[in-house]
């Protein structure tokens, strides 16, 4: 691991500490529980590389993380749908609809057939697909919201606002890699880094900004699952 | 690869309708339209927009009724500044409500169980275009299931009547403005836009009606 790659590396685990911390000062963990894992598992991944590199800067560590993380974002896309859509008949329905729809889509581009090679071969051929399909549910639920314009708490959205696109960059950062080796590189891994840490940035400022939520009808409460879990909303 | 391609191209399309749409919205804006549709503001609203509707139709009809005037005392001039004046009246008052037409569209869509949407009457129209209009919303009609389809095509038909009706009334006054001796003929024209931009109206103020009233059904 070089000091540009430590560097990167020390930054995203500062940040997402600070929203860990931001998260548990505002009383925001309950927001997202899926969310909350995802970010702890970061930390810990992140901080046994940085400090560990000899035994955990390995492409099987990296496997291992990417994949775990890779499924927590997924329950993550599923928590927030259920949390904003769940309570509303057609939005419910619709929801359903599409997650079918795109889980279909991964399970076909998962079945696809990959060139012939190595383990790692096969798991730069996987891990993008996954994410881009994981892109596409964060989207449905976003788009799904915003078309019925059901209400959101800022830290849903800003969990949509900053995985959906930075998925999409994590998809293009390992393609190049798995396409083009070795020459891009070192492209790949500043791409992706930057912006992850510029998500987490993102998702830090968030957690620890004091701002009034709108104030909904009473009559909403019943529909939007969040409100019971996030106090003051 | 190319599957690959085309999945990220996509998705990056779809981000970027997510995005702009994020973007355009407001929180608040979101608050204030559900305090709309699940409380009794909805019904204030309707009372409100009621009487907001009805005098300014009342201004258009003054306007109108003193062009016939002007018209049978033999004062052209006076009739077109009349005419000139009821236009304008129709000119600004349509885009008013094209917006809240607009604005129904996007309230429909906060409601899961929609009522059931009658189509409109040909027979309540007595411009041609309009009537037309008409008969196509019930040949439509027939082909959408869903009660929220229905509704979506009421305001769009709405929507598009508006559109004609201030066409026709510009185009009307603009030809007696070129030939004033064709006053005499376009003035049934006008007056029978003035009596469809009524009843566009009411469909209108109904189509509101239904809005909140399936709102309640769907709460009990």
């Amino acid at each position: 691991m070089n000091s540009v790659q430590a560097a990167y590396t020390a930054a995203s685990i500062l940040a997402i500490a600070a929203v860990l911390a931001g998260l548990r000062a505002r009383h925001l963990l309950r927001a997202s529980y899926a969310w909350d894992l995802y970010l702890l598992a970061v930390l810990v991944g992140e901080s046994l590389i940085l400090t560990w590199p000899q035994r955990f800067y390995t492409f099987s560590f990296w496997q291992v993380k990417e994949t775990l993380y890779g499924v927590l974002k997924l329950a993550t896309a599923v928590e927030l749908g259920l949390l904003t859509l769940g309570s509303f008949a057609g939005g419910r329905r619709r929801a359903q609809q599409w997650t079918l729809a795109l889980l279909a889509l991964t399970l076909v581009a998962v079945s696809l057939p990959t060139p012939a090679g190595t383990l790692s071969t096969l798991a730069l051929e996987m891990q993008p697909r996954l994410a881009n399909a994981t892109a596409l549910l964060f989207a449905a639920v976003w788009l799904l919201v915003l078309y019925y314009r059901v209400p959101l708490h800022r830290i849903h959205r800003a969990i949509l606002r900053g995985l959906t696109p930075y998925l999409l960059v994590f998809t293009v950062a390992v393609r190049l890699r798995g396409t083009f080796g070795v020459e891009l590189l070192d492209l790949a891994r500043s791409l992706d880094s930057s912006a992850y840490v510029a998500m987490c940035l993102y998702w830090a400022w968030e957690a620890w900004r004091r701002t009034p939520e709108p104030a909904y009808p009473a009559e909403l409460t019943p529909y939007l699952a969040w409100r019971a879990r996030i106090p003051g909303t | 690869m190319l599957f690959w391609i085309i999945a990220v191209g996509v998705s990056l399309v779809v981000l970027a309708i997510a995005v702009y749409a994020d973007g355009k919205r407001n929180e608040k804006s979101v608050a204030r339209d559900w305090e709309l549709v699940l409380t009794q503001k909805g019904r204030h609203e309707l009372g409100l927009a009621t009487e907001r509707i009805d005098a300014e139709l009342e201004l258009v009809d003054l306007a109108y009724e003193q062009a016939h005037g002007a018209h049978v005392r033999g004062s052209r001039e006076e009739a077109l500044e009349l005419l000139d004046m009821g236009c304008e009246l129709i000119e600004a008052y349509c885009p008013t409500m094209l917006r809240a037409l607009t604005a129904m569209s996007v309230l429909s869509r906060m409601v899961a169980v929609m009522a059931p949407v009658p189509p409109m009457r040909p027979r309540a129209f007595k411009l041609r275009q309009l009537v037309q209009l008409a008969y196509l919303h019930r040949f439509l009609n027939q082909f959408l299931v869903s009660t929220k389809e229905r509704f979506r095509l009421r305001l769009a038909i709405l929507t598009r009547g508006f559109v004609m009706l201030r066409r026709i009334v510009f185009r009307s006054t603009r030809r007696v403005h070129a030939v004033p001796h064709t006053l005499g003929d376009e003035l049934p024209q006008l007056d029978d836009a003035r009596r469809d931009i009524r009843t566009l109206s009411e469909e209108s103020l109904e189509s509101l009606r239904l809005l909140l009233t399936s709102l309640a059904a769907e709460r009990r």
